[in-house]
């Protein structure tokens, strides 16, 4: 039943096509970050309170979103490297890393200029803003860790052990710093409620995350891709291949 | 079963007590890291009173950190681990007797050490005691992540560094309950519910790492 499920996640088999992946997702990309984008900075009306700022979300949200996404499928694929052995899977923990930290950055960095003029300061010491910093940092030990091997499998899989005990450990992480002190502005987009946000604005912002995520996908099929061509050098199929 | 857990338990108390200097040195750094920060700031009671909690939960952290070398760097040098890791015996279960071990003699160390710090630096009896009582019961959870990263950097070169790298992020929420708890009662707040948590969460993390230690450790012999 799960032959084929085996066959596709063969690296010589994904190194083919993982490239169409890689394009169709790109291109979807595309499409809805130009499209989000534009919706976001030129459609969407301004706020009442926070002026132009604001359009900001439109990349903050999607990248804060996206930090938390990446680990998750990051863990799941080291687990999944852990119990199966696959090398596909130890590969995507591998690529992930780098991709998750510089999302973390990125909203982190977007946070603060927004941060600025809204509460007058780049930094406070408040729950969401530490626990991604401390994301940050569970990010970088990952990519440590995996380095530091000089046979990249151990690394590899060492990283998917870090990985899953930073899954286990991040809504942990999340409620001690929340319990610890909190001054950011509550969710506004929540499942189980109607968002307190107005429909117009709400709209870019949902098809920039989608944006971001098909990015996310691109990104990692091309360095999932790369990754393989290096470590498979010797093989003779990659002499084939390209 | 039980013959092996007295042999590793019996095996470890007698590495702690003839190399005492592996637990020696992490408790004078931690009264090092104590002695230094009042040069630092302003040394009235009250601005003390004010970082006492973080700074000696800090400090027991950071000895905590030293002092995880000795876990399993020596046990792999000397051949022990190999003998382990080939043994029938599964191998979570030797880890959790190293991880008692440790803990119980380290742990001790410093919950005895920390209430001295805590009224070196102007604290209340009660403060004093409940920083006693997170440090007891949080080393135990320091140590256990600790066993996880020292087992997946035993074959690293320069495995110390990247082991601090690696844990700080991770003790995060061990660090705010124990050292929220002591703030709560330096505020005439009752603390027994970050000390519960403190503890509740040692036990977690003392459960789940002996068998993600010896994955790890698996992992680095293949």
């Amino acid at each position: 039943m799960w032959t084929w499920f085996h066959r596709l996640s063969s690296p010589p088999t994904f190194y083919r096509w993982g490239r169409t992946l890689q394009w169709v997702f790109g291109i979807a990309a595309l499409l809805l970050i130009v499209v989000g984008t534009y919706g976001g900075l030129v459609l969407a009306p301004a706020d009442y309170q926070q002026g132009d700022a604001f359009r900001i979300i439109y990349v903050h949200v999607p990248s804060a979103w996206l930090s938390m996404f990446v680990y998750m499928t990051m863990a799941v694929a080291g687990g999944v490297a852990l119990i199966w052995r696959m090398k596909l899977a130890e590969l995507f923990v591998v690529a992930a890393a780098p991709i998750g930290a510089a999302f973390t950055a990125l909203a982190l960095l977007t946070g603060m200029l927004w941060g600025e003029p809204m509460w007058g300061t780049y930094w406070v010491w408040d729950a969401r803003l530490t626990s991604e910093l401390v994301l940050l940092f569970l990010y970088l030990g990952v990519i440590a860790l995996n380095g530091a091997f000089e046979d990249p499998r151990r690394g590899a899989r060492a990283a998917s052990v870090l990985a899953l005990i930073g899954v286990i450990n991040v809504p942990i992480i999340h409620y001690s710093v929340e319990w610890w002190n909190s001054l950011h502005q509550g969710a506004t987009i929540t499942k189980f409620d109607s968002p307190s946000i107005s429909k117009d604005m709400l709209w870019p912002l949902l098809l920039n995350a989608l944006g971001f995520m098909c990015y996310y996908g691109a990104l990692q099929s091309l360095r999932i891709r790369a990754l393989i061509l290096s470590r498979e050098r010797d093989a003779r199929w990659i002499r084939q291949a390209v | 079963m039980m013959r092996i857990w007295n042999a590793v338990w019996a095996r470890e108390w007698q590495l702690l007590f003839r190399q005492v200097q592996d637990l020696l040195q992490p408790l004078i750094y931690f009264a090092m890291v104590v002695m230094i920060v009042p040069l630092g700031v302003d040394p009235s009671d009250d601005a003390l009173g004010l970082v006492a909690p973080a700074i000696v939960w800090i400090a027991v952290v950071l000895a905590v950190v030293l002092s995880l070398d000795r876990l399993f760097r020596d046990d792999a040098r000397d051949g022990t681990l190999a003998v382990l890791l080939t043994s029938p015996t599964p191998l979570w279960w030797v880890l959790l007797a190293k991880l008692g071990a440790h803990w119980l003699g380290l742990g001790c160390l410093l919950g005895l050490a920390a209430p001295l710090a805590g009224a070196a630096y102007g604290l209340s009896a009660t403060a004093s005691g409940v920083l006693c009582l997170t440090v007891l019961s949080g080393t135990l959870g320091l140590v256990a992540l600790g066993m996880v990263a020292g087992a997946l950097t035993v074959g690293v070169r320069n495995g110390g560094v990247l082991v601090a790298i690696i844990l700080l992020p991770l003790y995060v929420p061990l660090l705010v309950f124990g050292a929220g708890a002591v703030a709560t009662v330096q505020a005439g707040l009752p603390a027994t519910g970050p000390v519960y948590l403190t503890a509740a969460l040692s036990m977690l993390y003392a459960t789940l790492a002996p068998p993600l230690a010896a994955v790890a450790l698996r992992l680095s012999y293949d």
